[in-house]
């Protein structure tokens, strides 16, 4: 038995349109595969937005922590820096000089830290292989994949018929 | 990474449409395995707008650092309050000037001249006149607080960019950066692409000038004139100056040969509203 069927569309809004068809089937999506962001078909298939945003935050928070931290122990703490006779007893007293290193450090981590998670939550890395179900779902098609197991209460042959009513170009199993 | 990242869609789509197994191995590699499912997309889009509201605010820091590392030094004619804007303005301009010169010749090569229009490349002269107007407002305001700060030393380094040794390279910096640009008020020379092309060669002409201003004629005459000299440049400074060139243009090459120009999946969701649009009009 094959693990998902997948209806093929040639056009985002008829895509959409489907989408909107086949859940008001009771038909569980399991996903939607486009060769570009479709706006407003998070709202359709009820997908919340990513926090991604929140994690930049975070990693640039504990960027700035640690950059002040760090320089606070290495210029006043652990060997006081004396420069041009410039106060070096307190933190704040030195704050102006610190921005550009708490400041970058806070882009560098914010920025990677942020791309990293992007990429772990994305699953994708170098080398891996691409588990889009039909080659032109990157070019100009797009995809709405129906899991069988999600659907246990469905024939194929039921999904299938509900499927062709949303005019695809092309339904499949894989 | 921001760029890499706009990337990684693009480089899916040539994977999944490439014919030769070495491409298809060399895109699968550098597509991360993407599979544009909507999550990924929403991601996508998240990581898009953040990392461009970082780079933003990068593009100052960096700039305003940079020149601030040549004002703290003492030396006559780096030693001013001005550069930080100055650098910024200057690095927009160079930077527009040097993209208008690829672009438009990437746009005649590629055929891409229903995506790269006319109007963007005005809109690019526009950034170029204000911001060439801007480093120009910067050119004569540190020329006057050389005069009107009464540091003798300030006001001779800059009596010496314009009328000592160095004058042409002055001359040419001013022509270049501030003059030659001021012709883009005119609406035919801004929407001319022959005219944006020749020009912006006059700017990136004109912002290495300025390069070679700030550094070689403050440093050939300093506090003791015991110290001034002429610079003459090794066979290792021609080499470093023709190499960047050399490998900038590579790699530029490189990546219109191997790359998509243009950002696929960004043209791609904007296209069927535009093109409908366009198709409306005419």
């Amino acid at each position: 038995m094959s693990k998902a069927i997948y209806a093929l569309y040639n056009d985002d809004e008829v895509m959409v349109d489907g989408a909107k068809s086949i859940l008001s089937k009771n038909i569980r999506i399991k996903d939607v595969y486009s060769p570009f962001p479709v706006h407003g078909l998070e709202n359709v298939l009820g997908i919340k937005w990513t926090r991604l945003a929140i994690t930049a935050f975070l990693y640039g928070l504990t960027a700035t922590t640690l950059a002040l931290i760090g320089m606070w122990f290495f210029m006043i703490d652990d060997w006081a820096m004396n420069i041009g006779g410039k106060p070096n007893n307190y933190l704040y007293q030195n704050l102006p000089a610190f921005i550009p290193i708490t400041f970058e450090f806070t882009v560098l981590c914010a920025a990677h830290g942020m791309a990293l998670t992007y990429f772990i939550r994305n699953r994708t890395f170098p080398g891996m292989k691409a588990r889009n179900p039909h080659p032109r779902t990157t070019d100009d098609h797009f995809a709405i994949e129906i899991d069988r197991e999600e659907n246990a209460g469905m024939s194929a042959d039921e999904i299938r018929t509900v499927l062709q009513e949303t005019n695809p170009v092309e339904i499949f199993e894989k | 990474m921001f760029w890499y990242i706009g990337l990684i869609p693009d480089f899916a789509t040539i994977r999944d449409r490439a014919v030769k197994p070495v491409s298809k191995m060399a895109y699968s590699v550098l597509s991360f395995g993407w599979t544009g499912n909507a999550k990924a997309w929403i991601r996508f889009e998240e990581v898009s707008l953040v990392l461009a509201g970082l780079a933003t605010p990068l593009v100052f820091s960096v700039h305003s650092i940079v020149s601030m590392d040549f004002a703290t030094s003492v030396i006559p004619g780096w030693h001013t309050t001005i550069f930080p804007p100055y650098f910024v303005a200057g690095a927009i301009f160079s930077g527009f000037a040097m993209v208008q010169t690829l672009l438009l010749i990437a746009r005649k090569v590629l055929s891409l001249e229903a995506y790269i229009t006319v109007k963007h490349s005005e809109l690019m002269n526009i950034i170029i006149v204000v911001t060439g107007s801007m480093v120009g407002v910067a050119y004569l305001s540190e020329l006057f607080i050389s005069w009107y700060s009464g540091v003798e030393y300030e006001g001779y380094a800059f009596m010496n960019r314009a009328t000592g040794p160095y004058w042409w390279a002055y001359w040419s910096m001013m022509s270049c950066n501030v003059i030659i640009p001021q012709l883009f008020w005119f609406k035919k020379i801004r929407r001319s692409l022959v005219a944006s092309f020749i020009l912006s060669i006059f700017v990136n002409i004109g912002m290495w000038f300025e390069r070679f201003v700030i550094i070689v004629t403050s440093l050939h005459r300093d506090f003791i004139p015991s110290s001034w000299s002429m610079f003459h440049p090794t066979f290792v400074d021609i080499g470093i100056f023709l190499g960047t060139i050399g490998i900038f243009f590579t790699l530029f090459l490189l990546f219109s040969r191997f790359f998509p120009v243009l950002a696929l999946n960004e043209l791609k969701s904007i296209l069927k509203s535009s093109g409908e649009n366009y198709k409306n009009q005419h």
